[in-house]
């Protein structure tokens, strides 16, 4: 008996609708959850310029990813590239890996540990023929 | 219909509030950006007050006021400022890790202060390096950006949302052959209000994000937006305790030496790399050598982890240490050097320090330090009883604030030798440092409310005292040494005392 509700009632209804379909559309929006994705870092040291990329930033071991430059942007010196990574909130230290050239200026540490949530610091020593560069980032872990 | 014969008014109503939200005033202030960094330094025989003073904006200046005491040599400084700031964003600016900005500064005879500027031109973490031509220090410092909290944007969006739904509302009440499309646009209205409002209610009260820098190892993006959640929540953010290894060459009475300062981690051995700026200074450093008298230096940070003090330490003998700091995180940590300082060599080369004497009962003493008349008073001295100690210096109020405080008192003891005083203090149980926030007991006033935003009156301001008072509870009866300071005249006065406490007694009690 869709002619009992005049035309204006129905079209008042869908606007409504519409409106709180808006509404609710804004809040998934804004209220999404993240992907836990790679985490980017730009750093630098005297001698280098650094971009970290943390595979997944959450309790567990992950993979991290060291690209190297010059200052100028060039291709940096041979160099060993350790990251250990401290959680100094709780006093967790742990062994330095090794992370493994694979050439152009790149390094990859397969597995370094982040045993809990919280705010972590990565700690890097790049040794080249100039000198070691040591650089701190931080990094906050989730569950 | 009833919308039909109230729609001229409505109309005027929606006029009305349309015109009157115009003049509506901002409800929510944003949070201070902070406030001028002070910052001691003893940089080589120099007592310098760095003062960084606010950045309002980036890029832009960070003016530098280095305020020189008396004594201290004229020269040139050099400065500069290195961005440390890690980001996640691309950036057309340089790689963090070199400096970016520089300036030289020729200091004069005169004590007062020497201006010149940097330039910053991010957020974040930076470190300023400060040299004398023999030494740097670096200091890390924090450039901060005003932020805007949740609840603030919420007050922004929802009358932003408000005026718009107020237009379509006057829109629709106009146009529409039914009034009651009004009442759509008009509920949108009145949702937007409320959450503006409820958002200005709140932003006053509601806690702070954790602070990069006080609390959180600050990088570009948590200073740019301390907001942003990205882990779990956190309430306590302490840090295990610092230990401090002493090292360096060995220093001989009466020739000037460097003392170097490592500091480790309690938990991991790693090098402390993340103190804060506590009571102005990184590190307070106290020496108290074999005839008592104290030295509150300000070492220079060299390297991670590494601290480094110029000393020319006067007597050989063994010299009593302590450093105070305190970690990101928070707490004020009081580091004890048992095995205290060795000096070498023949002496004495310095004249005998003469200390007020408060003993056999004496309450009140007087003594005239480098042509300042000093007036010492105690009131209620007894073990684990609240005593003041109440100072004048000289007769008008003069006093400048040293290190953000009217007055320090160091006190040690109970010494168990009145002749070796670096041995007893640095065997004694007590090792304690009082400030004093200037005027008398028992005013009921603090006498240095912030006057530049939330920043305390500099050294420049010589407006307190005479008297500065401090109230101390010595927890046992015995023999302690006091060490007062205050600043006049850009001269910093050190006060030595020597106090009875007796034990406490059933009249002695109130």
């Amino acid at each position: 008996m869709t002619a009992t509700i005049p035309t204006t009632r129905r079209i008042l209804i869908a606007g409504v609708a519409a409106a709180a379909i808006v509404v609710i559309g804004v809040l998934v929006w804004f209220l999404r959850p993240t992907p836990a994705g790679p985490v980017v870092m730009h750093a630098g040291t005297p001698h280098h310029a650094v971009t970290a990329t943390v595979g997944s930033a959450k309790t567990g071991t992950t993979a991290i990813d060291i690209d190297l430059t010059d200052r100028a942007g060039g291709p940096a010196l041979p160099a060993t590239v350790e990251i250990e990574a401290v959680m100094p909130l709780m006093g967790h230290a742990t062994p330095p890996v090794t992370a493994v050239p694979s050439g152009g200026g790149h390094y990859r540490a397969d597995a370094v540990p982040l045993l809990m949530a919280g705010p972590w610091e990565l700690r890097l020593s790049i040794s080249t023929a100039d000198g070691v560069d040591n650089l701190t980032l931080p990094i906050s872990v989730g569950n | 219909m009833i919308f039909e014969r109230l729609r001229p008014a409505l109309i005027a109503g929606l006029c009305v509030l349309f015109l009157a939200g115009g003049n509506a005033p901002a409800f929510a202030d944003s949070p201070s950006t902070g406030g001028d960094l002070t910052i001691a330094q003893s940089l080589g025989d120099r007592e310098l007050t760095l003062v960084l003073r606010r950045v309002t904006g980036t890029p832009g200046p960070l003016h530098v006021d280095v305020i020189t005491h008396a004594g201290t040599a004229p020269g040139r400084l050099t400065m500069s400022a290195t961005p440390m700031g890690i980001t996640g964003a691309s950036s057309a600016l340089p790689a963090a890790g070199v400096p970016t900005t520089q300036a030289v500064l020729d200091i004069g005879q005169t004590p007062g202060t020497y201006s010149t500027g940097l330039d910053v031109d991010r957020p974040g973490p930076w470190e300023l390096a400060l040299g004398d031509g023999y030494r740097v220090a670096h200091i890390p410092f924090l450039v901060p950006v005003q932020a805007t909290s949740p609840p603030e944007r919420a007050v922004y969006g929802g009358f932003v949302a408000a005026g718009i739904l107020l237009l379509v509302s006057v829109l629709v009440a106009a146009r529409a052959r039914r009034g009651g499309w009004v009442l759509l646009p008009a509920a949108g209205l009145v949702a937007a209000i409320a959450v503006a409002v409820t958002g200005a209610v709140l932003s006053a009260s509601l806690p702070l994000p954790p602070q990069p820098g006080s609390q959180l190892d600050p990088t570009i993006d948590n200073v740019t937006d301390p907001y942003a959640r990205n882990g779990p929540l956190i309430t306590d953010f302490s840090r295990p305790p610092v230990l401090l290894a002493p090292g360096g060459n060995p220093l001989t009475a009466g020739k000037p030496g460097e003392l170097e300062l490592n500091l480790t981690d309690g938990a991991t051995g790693a090098p402390v790399d993340d103190l804060i700026i506590h009571d102005s200074a990184l590190i307070h450093l106290l020496v108290v050598s074999p005839s008592g008298r104290l030295w509150h230096l300000h070492p220079i940070r060299t390297a991670s982890g590494r601290y480094q003090q110029h000393l020319t330490l006067p007597e050989p003998g063994h010299y009593a240490v302590s450093a105070e700091m305190v970690r990101r995180g928070g707490g004020v940590q009081l580091v004890r050097v048992p095995a205290g300082l060795d000096v070498s060599g023949t002496g004495p080369v310095s004249a005998p320090v003469n200390p007020v004497v408060l003993a056999d009962g004496a309450t009140a003493g007087s003594a005239d330090i480098g042509g300042t008349s000093i007036g010492v008073e105690v009131a209620n001295p007894a073990a684990g009883r609240p005593a003041a100690v109440t100072v004048q210096v000289g007769g008008t109020a003069d006093l400048q604030p040293w290190l953000g405080m009217a007055g320090h008192m160091i006190v040690a003891g109970p010494l168990l030798s009145d002749t070796d005083i670096g041995t007893a203090v640095g065997k004694a149980p007590v090792w304690a440092h009082a400030h004093s926030m200037g005027g008398a007991a028992g005013t009921g006033r603090v006498a240095m409310p912030p006057v530049n935003g939330d920043s305390t009156p500099d050294e420049t301001v010589a407006a307190y005292g005479p008297d500065v008072s401090f109230t101390y509870s010595f927890p046992t009866a015995g023999r302690y040494r006091l060490w007062i300071q205050v600043e006049r005249a850009y001269a910093v006065i050190t006060i030595p005392v020597v106090l009875d406490v007796p034990a406490a007694t059933e009249g002695g009690r109130r």
